[in-house]
């Protein structure tokens, strides 16, 4: 199972993007295997593709390809644990996209995600320290 | 959220009551067999093809500015996110 980033459905929606082709790539190395994203992914998404046929793509890309939106985001317990993470790299600024996939990928021990951000490989880690397993590296 | 009703005969009907009694909750199998026939059923065309299937057929508007983000820079997307925050308050 693999998570999609902010930076991946942009780019997936986007030709233009920069990381366009490199995404493109990528979503036919992964062949069939099955893709999923988070609320507050697509809380970003919202903000980075504001015209309609953007998020008309964005909500076709959803359902054909199909990316499925994993539960588990909207309970007292997860954002608890988005806080911590937030507080335990307070110095970087990070945001809340990046604190809620590191935590699900801390509940989801398999899940790999798909991102372009740097920051995945180098300095964010899960909650227990441990690594987070990327689908690109 | 959508609400499907599934007639069941005698025989369905002793099996789900079974089930039930065993603690299974039937709407979350239901919701588990249909997410696997999907995944069985669906079309298995490349999803790159289903990718750019999309993007044709729904097109770039006319005099469309793409933002010129970098998606994979945090501090820039966190930026943009203020100043559409912000704007919005307007």
């Amino acid at each position: 199972m693999i998570l999609l980033d902010t930076n991946i459905l942009k780019a997936l929606v986007d030709p233009r993007d920069g990381q366009a082709g490199r995404a493109q790539a990528d979503l036919e190395k992964f062949g069939n295997q099955r893709l999923v994203t988070i609320a507050p992914v697509l809380v970003e998404c919202s903000y980075l593709l504001p015209a309609g046929f953007q998020r008309r793509r964005l909500d076709a890309l959803l359902t054909e390809l199909p990316v499925d939106i994993l539960p588990g985001c909207e309970t007292r317990e997860f954002w608890e644990e988005v806080i911590r993470w937030l507080l335990k790299y307070e110095s970087h600024e990070p945001d809340a996209a990046d604190a809620s996939i590191a935590v699900i990928s801390g509940e989801h021990r398999k899940l790999k995600i798909w991102t372009y951000d740097n920051e995945f490989r180098t300095t964010w880690r899960r909650l227990d320290g441990s690594r987070i397993p990327l689908a690109s590296e | 959220m959508g609400l499907l009703n599934v007639r069941l005969d005698k025989d369905l009907q002793r099996k789900a009551n079974a089930l039930r009694r065993e603690g299974v909750v039937l709407s979350d199998l239901v919701r588990e067999a249909v997410t696997a026939a999907y995944e069985k059923h669906r079309p298995r065309g490349s999803r790159v093809e289903t990718l750019r299937n999309v993007l044709d057929r729904y097109p770039e508007g006319a005099g469309h500015e793409t933002l010129n983000i970098d998606a994979t820079d945090r501090r820039a997307v966190q930026a943009h996110i203020r100043r559409r925050a912000a704007g919005k308050k307007k």
